[in-house]
């Protein structure tokens, strides 16, 4: 399985590394924009552009994920692979082990950007500093990783059962998440979120969060099992 | 040692390779005990099936001219001298048949072939 | 000799030689296609060759016993064990030991060279980087550096090889491996002659300890004709016949023959040469002939030539029995 996971990590770091300066821009503008205009956390439009900002670099590394599927179909390598002395559910579960890597190393590194905007930018614009707090942070570090497993989860299964080509309605899935970003009305947004905040409040964030990561654990782990099933009977 | 092999010649090929073997042996240049190629080696120099030379080696053991060690390789069998004498009268006997073939065909009688033997005797 | 000329399934009788790859029984459909009772065995130290059109069944039954496909019916056994009833673990072992070169190479083209031996080195248990680097050198895909592995060939894409260049790097990578048994599906297709010679010549290398085995597809029967110790044909889904390549070299004929010559050679009493396979064309016939040595005696006017692979296909496939 270790070949495996190599042969996508030199992958994914090849596309990762044409979409790196595209993604930081994308991640850093709307967060300078957000914080120039002295922004209250609570303040939701400008808490939300910063999100928009984020949640691209989160789809930019779901497309270099699918578009892993996407080459194994180039060029016979789906085929070619096993003849390599792995077996079809070390393909499998090797691609769901390369993505839970993948997506935890990123959203360390996003977490770590973060950190460093928190101790650089309070520097330059001062009402920063109560803008980030690391707990909140880390909170949305976590809580975006579950949001991810979830997500991918469902797809999964329909790109082992008949490959990228033919499952490509559900590689196109995350892109509905920027386009309801600007369709959904902010106001709904709004009341959900205060909702949302108000449940939060009365739990405590990181039982909630606790509970989210586990369940989209166990969603990932079913769904892995899923695609081994429906992986062993396809005709490649 | 060097075998060449001819593919048009119709001689099957494990034939051609014992015979030119069986040459070299005859004639002195490979010497009794020396080593010859792996069956393996041999094949891959002249690009053809290890089956094929596998059966010119096996020929040449069946007779008496080499001796295979397992896990060793094959050798040059010792020649016994009547042995060696026989097969160069026997090869003797093959020319001179030709000969005579080529005789017959040229209309030459026995008294003209004997003149030419005496005259190419008396040239060496 | 007859043997040789059956049409019948699995003719040439290895059985009783250790065999480091043996099936019985494939079958497989497609649609438009199907896989027949298909039976034969690799004997430990010999290269079988595997010819027959496009389409035939080849790249099918070597994809079915890598495991890159299911079969519908039959066995496959690697180093004596059958495939179908061994664990994950016992699978990757069997599978470490088999390497495969393929004429397309499908490894991830975005990975370079360097990467394609890493992951292999990752894959297999035995991979020996020094014998990759040595076999590449050799070859022309990388440098003959003190680190070639840092050169810029070694960081070339596979997308940008040429096809023999992606050939080589899969042989190079399937002999680095440490595998006991190459299958080879069509490995010198579309390569200059002395590249395929190259390739030849590395492959007899591989082969001289004597304990590896080697299954190769080809059209080019003159690859052929210089590497295999056995030949088998496979014809829309069946095998048709199987032979010591020797065999056709040194002792089948092909004769051509005018209408009157084959009416001689029907009405002979005593056919020593075997059964015959013909095919008309234009007024003269083309007879294969299982043992032209007593053909030439019985008809030594008439025009015998030795048989090649190709001719003993055409007729397999074209002629009918007579």
């Amino acid at each position: 399985m270790r070949s495996l996971l190599y042969a996508d990590s030199c992958f994914a770091l090849r596309r990762m590394k044409q979409y790196l300066l595209v993604a930081l821009v994308i991640a850093l503008v709307p967060v300078l924009l957000g914080v120039s205009r002295g922004s209250d956390p609570l303040d939701i439009p400008a808490a939300f552009q910063m999100m928009v900002g984020i949640v691209a670099l989160y789809v930019m590394l779901f497309f270099t994920l699918c578009a892993s599927f996407q080459a194994d179909e180039m060029g016979g390598w789906e085929r070619a692979r096993l003849t390599l002395p792995v077996t079809r559910r070390d393909v499998v579960l090797g691609r769901y082990l390369f993505i839970l890597l993948s997506l935890c190393s990123f959203d360390l590194v996003i977490t770590l950007l973060g950190v460093a905007s928190a101790c650089l930018l309070p520097q330059a614009f001062p009402l920063m500093r109560d803008a980030f707090d690391l707990g909140g942070m880390l909170l949305a570090g976590a809580g975006s990783i579950a949001a991810f497993l979830a997500l991918v989860s469902l797809q999964m299964p329909f790109l082992f059962m008949w490959g990228a080509r033919r499952a490509s309605f559900a590689l196109s899935l995350p892109a509905l998440i920027p386009l309801a970003s600007m369709v959904i009305p902010k106001d709904a947004v709004a009341l959900v979120a205060r909702a949302a905040i108000v449940w939060v409040g009365s739990w405590g964030p990181w039982p909630v969060l606790l509970v989210c990561l586990l369940a989209a654990m166990v969603m990932y782990g079913l769904s892995a099992l899923l695609s081994c099933v429906l992986y062993e009977r396809r005709e490649l | 040692m060097e075998i060449v092999l001819s593919n048009s010649s119709g001689v099957p090929i494990y034939e051609q390779i014992a015979s030119q073997i069986r040459s070299c042996i005859l004639s002195g240049e490979l010497d009794p005990g020396e080593a010859l190629p792996s069956i393996r080696g041999l094949a891959a120099t002249l690009r053809i099936s290890a089956i094929t030379t596998k059966r010119a080696f096996a020929e040449l053991e069946a007779q008496g001219l080499i001796e295979t060690v397992p896990g060793k390789g094959s050798f040059v069998a010792g020649i016994d001298p009547e042995l060696l004498q026989e097969e160069r009268l026997r090869r003797v006997e093959q020319a001179l048949s030709r000969v005579l073939l080529e005789a017959r065909e040229a209309q030459l009688g026995r008294q003209e072939l004997v003149e030419m033997l005496d005259l190419m005797f008396e040239e060496e | 000799m007859a043997r040789c000329m059956e049409s019948s399934v699995g003719t040439l009788d290895l059985s009783g030689e250790p065999s480091d790859l043996r099936v019985r029984g494939l079958a497989k459909s497609f649609d438009g296609f199907a896989l027949k009772d298909v039976s034969f065995g690799v004997p430990r130290g010999s290269v079988v060759g595997l010819v027959g059109q496009n389409g035939a069944g080849k790249t099918t039954i070597m994809r079915g016993i890598l495991g890159e496909l299911a079969f519908d019916g039959g066995e496959v056994e690697l180093f004596g064990q059958r495939l179908s009833g061994l664990d994950d673990a016992a699978l990757r072992a069997v599978k470490s030991r088999v390497g495969f070169v393929s004429s397309v190479c499908a490894y991830p083209g975005e990975m370079s060279v360097a990467q394609v031996a890493t992951m292999h080195y990752l894959a297999y248990p035995q991979f020996d980087h020094q014998l990759f680097e040595e076999l590449a050198e050799r070859m022309g895909l990388l440098p003959h550096d003190p680190r070639p592995h840092l050169s810029h060939a070694a960081r070339k894409l596979v997308k940008d090889l040429s096809r023999g260049m992606g050939m080589k790097l899969q042989l190079a990578c399937a002999l680095a491996c440490g595998a006991s048994l190459l299958v080879m599906d069509e490995p010198t297709a579309g390569l200059d002659p002395i590249v395929r010679e190259e390739v030849l010549d590395i492959i007899r290398e591989y082969l001289e300890p004597g304990d590896k085995s080697v299954l190769i597809s080809s059209h080019i029967t003159s690859d052929l004709e210089h590497l295999a110790d056995y030949v088998m044909m496979v014809d829309a889904g069946e095998l048709l016949f199987s032979c010591e390549v020797s065999r056709i070299e040194d002792e089948m004929g092909l004769a051509q023959l005018r209408a009157a010559e084959l009416e001689q050679v029907l009405r002979a009493d005593e056919r020593g040469f075997g059964p015959l396979r013909a095919l008309r064309r234009s007024g003269v016939t083309a007879l294969l002939v299982a043992d032209r040595h007593a053909f030439g005696r019985q008809f030594p006017d008439y025009v015998c030539d030795p048989a090649d692979i190709d001719d003993v296909m055409t007729l397999m496939v074209k002629g009918e029995v007579i």
